[in-house]
């Protein structure tokens, strides 16, 4: 051992050499050691390990162990499992994490179904004996196919990971919906289901443990589903694994503690009854908001249970029936032996007091909860706030009656301000255009539940989605109530296709046209007008070509009406006199007219350069509601007009949704309730390997970039070195750069202009786009660095599109767009605009109109997409240079891109990734993800790649309440 | 990490500084846990190619269990040398029951671009810097004690400082020396 007094003077001397510059610390030391070489020797040695430690210790333990951990490691267990097969299991991507492990949503490549498959921690799996304890208790709780449980389908390990695979549940679990305003009579029937569950499992003896919010689940149709039945016996530690510890051999559960039975916390012995507290705790906090016995601490948690009792749920909601106090009150008896004895009895009694709330309308308004921490507190809270929110309420009465002013600036449309907003639907799938029935109970949607798209019922505030066109396999979409509330119009896919009138029930279909989309009753709900293309959601410089249609809904006889150009989406007005449109003409901007019932002059509303579309008249004819981004996202908004005249009476106001897209908009017949779409997306980049010798794919997609962002056309440089995609974000359209590593992220741009269809130059230095910074689409260049922004396109035509740089990089093609037609040209980028010579690519012999989309490597073709006069993509095409000709090579699909032997190119349909060998003219399919989209496929410049934009949407259909404020 | 996993090792490690052994067993597995979902964490780096700088890419955030904003506790001091001693044990503790990684399956986890890569990374090997630290701390208790709260207890300098009522300039100094004093140590031993 070192001598202290020793380890003082090489201290001491080290700290002063640590001082010094390299050079001089020898000869310091010297100085300073004298005689005494070992001293000088020891402090030398320190100095050298000094600069030699680097990061050394830097990084914390934990870090270190961790990465030990991964390192040691088989190479197969423990990784992130994305785009992985587990066994059978294809996993697609996260859907949660527990206590218990991740839980995916896979795919059962074997059985062709989903499932939620959950990776058990090695720590829980450590003991065979336990593993195979809980296999057994799944099987069990398997056997017993009770409607409310969810079926375990498989526990099994796969290359030494641990896993459960289960049916997989849409919906939300208790935790998401605790202060979502359920009702009471919603609240009681999910518990009443949680009973029926656990009534089932605990006669087959079979315990869950761990019942708590997360672990019960509420699905779109109203079924409760509880999860993780038997886990928490995995969780149970086994002392025998551990070093050093002398206490008792009982096991400890990890977990929730404000959920566990007095008799789980002191460890007594753990029976059936311990899920019947856990029950009473999680209907506690549903109907108050407020977990009973949760504190600051678990150690407090744990002594609340023990010997505190927590207010009565009435004292927080006084909507809460004294039955109910009493049924809490029971269920959360810290002796077990004097609470509930079985889950039949507490769901009798709930039972009881569900018949009286159903037969009392007084019962079925909203239990309002609110969010806090402790329970004490929150009476003051509930006192002082009720009165706070009368106050609150009676000053907007006032404002309200005292009249709305007209504000010359944008403002909030004022009834709307805190209107309370719940959603509708809860599913994962895409609703849209929802349509209110005239008494505002009922609303009707188009949703691609059932694979198909099919037309929806459901009560507003009920749950339940009744299929109104079951019978129907193909599309049925943008249901329209009649103004009596007794038919619904919708657009059908299914032969022949048109639109067609049915029943509110769904009974009684008949076709009324063999043409139209978007159908809206006139007032005297004698005609239907639609027009006769389709738009889901806003576009900037399409040109759909549309027309405005009057149908008879008793003869079918239709007549066009004169609209002076393009338009779509109609609308009518309450009294008859006039139809708002989404309106394209001029040249201009896409935006809203109006136009007088028979047809005639549009008369433009609410101007702007944002984008204003799906236009809707409210029931009173004072204002047409719209959707517009002319606040950065597209959110909802309102204008007032004459109805008569078609008159814009003031300035645009807003009505706020927490929606990154609202869209599709209707309103009640009282104009009290506003539904509307809210349209989730987030699209990512994600890369597939490709195999060049069998030109097939060879592996799983991987995500290249992660996030809420909303990437569109990736393109790799061809040195490898940076991405550049579009990023649009709640404001801007902007492009990014980042690494292949999906990082070191920095905006290529960061304007207020819209910058789009970004392609690298050959050399990798600059990229091209186009982008509207000039008043109309135009095609830039702009450097790696963000400088030297140059404009390249001096269009007199609408605009100039998507640049497709020659392999040399001395020519540029680009897309000219015409009011009626498209041009495909070439531009020398050695010569300025006013030099270039006519450089038109020939037409199409049938006068087609096409946009250039890539250019082979050999110099010698283009691959160009088709556009129908109506501005429809209908497939990709070849043009020879050479042979100055033009070549079909598919009917559909689109973003087509060579491979870099000018022979192959792959191209996207249908959500389907395909390669098409351009001298066969034959089509393999490559690549379909398991769920969601993809778009915008490009090959690396290596073609050992291809990279795609991933698009995950959920639309769901969501209604603002202005008689409920919030 | 979770913000919930953290409140739970803070509550934990409360217990035990105030003289609860049950803690620690308690604490255990909820380390163990957290220590695989890190390393899930470098795994799926390495495997998606990010390997250039695996270990910065890892939020150092994400390495430290103590929640010291939430200690609000009158012996602050007391709470973190223990916590930091707790922790010391655990992970040294883990470190000795996991197999030692041999030479060759170092070689396979080692892609090209690490290898390609000059790196300067130099992780301890835990079990031999535990017995180093026992020694450093018998001719110079102060410095094993700053190796204990900033290594294994993830205290920054500041926060170290506080720990032993010593000036930061003066921790990060004594920092320095015992860094270099246990470097020396372990690479001498191989």
């Amino acid at each position: 051992m070192m001598d202290q007094e020793r380890w003082k003077q090489i201290d001491e001397l080290l700290d002063a050499a640590l001082e010094l510059p390299d050079a001089e610390r020898g000869r310091f030391l010297t100085e300073k050691c004298g005689a005494d070489e070992d001293l000088k020797a020891e402090v030398l040695s320190l100095l050298k390990a000094s600069t030699g430690a680097g990061d050394f210790l830097e990084k914390s333990a934990m870090g270190v162990a961790a990465k030990n951990l991964a390192e040691t490691q088989p190479l197969d267990s423990n990784q992130d499992f994305l785009g992985r097969t587990i066994g059978t299991y294809r996993i697609e991507k996260p859907i949660g994490a527990g206590g218990m492990g991740e839980v995916y949503l896979a795919y059962d490549e074997k059985l062709k179904r989903r499932v939620a498959l959950k990776i058990l921690p090695a720590e829980y799996t450590s003991s065979d004996e336990r593993v195979k304890r809980f296999e057994l208790e799944a099987r069990a709780i398997s056997a017993l196919n009770h409607p409310n449980i969810v079926t375990i389908y498989d526990v099994g390990d796969s290359g030494g990971v641990n896993y459960i695979a289960t049916e997989f549940v849409e919906g939300k679990t208790l935790r998401e919906l605790i202060g979502a305003n359920l009702k009471l009579k919603e609240i009681l029937e999910i518990i009443l289901q949680t009973c029926d569950a656990l009534a089932a499992a605990h006669r087959a003896r079979i315990t869950h443990r761990d019942i708590k919010p997360e672990n019960i689940m509420l699905r779109p149709d109203g079924y409760v589903k509880i999860l993780d039945f038997g886990l928490a016996k995995l969780s149970e530690i086994d002392l025998h694994t551990m070093r050093d510890f002398n206490g008792t051999a009982k096991g400890i559960i990890i977990g929730t503690p404000a959920y566990m039975s007095p008799e789980q916390v002191a460890d007594d012995n753990v029976d059936h009854r311990t899920d019947l507290w856990s029950v009473g705790v999680v209907l506690y906090e549903l109907l108050t908001g407020v977990n009973p016995f949760k504190k600051e601490n678990r150690q407090a948690t744990f002594q609340a249970i023990l010997s505190q009792e927590p207010p009565l749920a009435s004292s927080l909601n006084a909507q809460i029936p004294g039955e109910l106090d009493q049924i809490i009150v029971k269920a959360l008896e810290k002796d077990a032996d004097l609470s509930y004895q079985t889950a039949s009895d507490l769901r009798a009694d709930l039972k009881r007091v569900k018949r009286e709330v159903d037969s009392s309308p007084s019962w079925s308004s909203q239990i309002q909860t609110e969010r806090r921490e402790a329970a004490k507190p929150l009476v003051f809270f509930w006192l002082f706030g009720m009165t706070f929110l009368l106050f609150a309420l009676a000053a907007l009465g006032l404002w309200y009656f005292a009249g709305r002013p007209k504000s010359a600036q944008a403002s909030e449309a004022r009834e709307w301000v805190n209107a309370q907003n719940t959603q509708l639907t809860v599913t994962p799938w895409i609703e849209g255009y929802p349509s209110l029935s005239p008494d505002g109970k009922n609303i009707v949607f188009a949703s691609d539940a059932n694979n198909d798209r099919n037309i929806y019922l459901q009560r507003v505030g009920g749950k339940n989605l009744t299929n109104l066109t079951p019978s129907s396999k193909e599309s049925d979409t943008m249901p329209a109530f009649s103004p009596d509330g007794k038919y619904i119009a919708f657009r059908s896919e299914r032969a022949p296709a048109g639109i067609y009138v049915m029943e509110e029930t769904g009974e009684n279909v008949r076709r009324i046209s063999d043409i139209g989309f978007h159908p809206s009753w006139t007032a005297d709900g004698q005609k239907v007008i639609v027009s006769d293309k389709a738009a889901a959601i806003h576009t900037v410089h399409t040109v759909p070509n549309s027309a405005l249609w009057s149908i008879d809904v008793k003869t079918g006889e239709k007549r066009k009406l004169e609209t002076k150009g393009d338009a779509i989406m109609p609308s009518c007005s309450p009294s008859g006199a006039r139809i708002a449109f989404w309106y394209v003409a001029d040249g201009k901007l896409p935006g809203i007219a109006t136009i007088p019932s028979g047809g005639g002059e549009p008369i433009r509303i609410a101007e702007s350069d944002a984008s204003d579309w799906n236009p809707v008249w409210s029931p009173d004819g004072e204002y047409i509601y719209f959707s517009s981004d002319r606040k950065g996202s597209m959110n909802l908004w309102r204008v007032a007009v004459d109805e008569e005249t078609g008159e814009q009476l003031g300035e645009p106001e807003s009505i706020t949704t927490p929606s990154k897209y609202a869209r599709h908009i209707t309103v009640s017949r009282d104009g009290a309730i506003l539904g509307y779409v809210r349209y989730e997306s987030q699209s990512n980049v994600q890369a597939i390997p490709f195999d060049l010798k069998s030109l097939k794919v060879a592996g799983e997609a991987v995500y290249i970039t992660r996030g809420d962002r909303e990437l569109g056309n990736p393109s790799l440089a061809s040195d490898g070195g940076l991405f550049v995609a579009r990023n649009p974000t709640r404001t801007q359209e902007d492009l990014v750069v980042f690494d292949p590593r999906g990082e070191n992220w920095r905006n290529l741009t960061d304007d207020k202009f819209r910058e789009r269809l970004p392609r690298w130059s050959p050399d990798s230095r600059s990229i091209a786009f186009h982008t509207d910074r000039s008043g109309r689409f135009q095609i830039w260049t702009i450097n790696l660095d963000g400088s030297g922004a140059r404009q390249l396109t001096f269009s007199d035509q609408t605009a100039a599109l998507a640049p497709v740089f020659a392999p040399d990089g001395k020519r540029l093609a680009f897309t000219e767009v015409g009011e009626k037609q498209q041009y495909s040209r070439i531009l020398d980028l050695s010569k300025s605009w006013a030099e270039q010579t006519s450089q038109n690519l020939p037409a199409m012999p049938d006068n087609k109109s096409y946009s250039v989309r890539d250019w082979s490597k050999d110099g010698k073709k283009l691959l160009y997409i088709y556009f129908e006069p109506d501005g429809d993509e209908t497939g990709t095409g070849v043009f020879d240079f050479e042979k100055q000709a033009f070549e079909r090579m598919t009917d559909t699909g689109s973003s087509p891109f060579w491979l870099n032997d000018s022979r192959h190119f792959i191209f996207i349909d249908r959500n389907t990734l395909f390669l098409c060998d351009t001298a066969t003219k034959k089509i393999t399919e490559l690549y379909k993800p398991a769920s969601y989209e993809i778009q915008q496929a490009v090959p690396s410049p290596d073609n050992k790649t291809i990279f795609f934009r991933y698009l995950q949407v959920d639309a769901d259909v969501w209604l603002l309440d202005s008689t409920q404020k919030q | 990490m979770a913000h919930e996993t953290k409140q739970e090792v803070t509550e934990l490690l409360q217990k035990w500084s105030a003289g609860d052994a049950v803690a620690l067993e308690q604490l255990t597995p909820v380390i163990y846990g957290e220590l695989h979902r890190i390393a899930r964490r470098y795994m799926s780096r390495e495997r998606d190619g990010h390997t250039l700088q695996t270990t910065a890419l890892v939020n150092e955030a994400y390495m430290r269990l103590i929640d010291w904003k939430t200690a609000r506790w009158e012996n602050r001091a007391h709470f973190f040398g223990v916590s930091a001693a707790l922790m010391r044990r655990i992970l040294v503790d883990f470190a000795r029951k996991r197999p030692k990684i041999s030479a060759d399956e170092a070689a396979r986890h080692v892609s090209l671009d690490e290898a390609l890569t000059v790196s300067t990374e130099k992780d301890a090997d835990l079990v031999a810097l535990d017995e180093a630290l026992s020694e450093l701390a018998k001719f110079d208790e102060r410095k094993a004690k700053i190796v204990e709260l900033k290594f294994f207890g993830g205290l920054s300098v500041e926060e170290t400082a506080e720990v032993i009522k010593v000036a930061p300039i003066t921790v990060m100094r004594e920092w320095q020396k015992a860094k270099a004093w246990l470097y020396r140590e372990l690479s001498s031993e191989n």
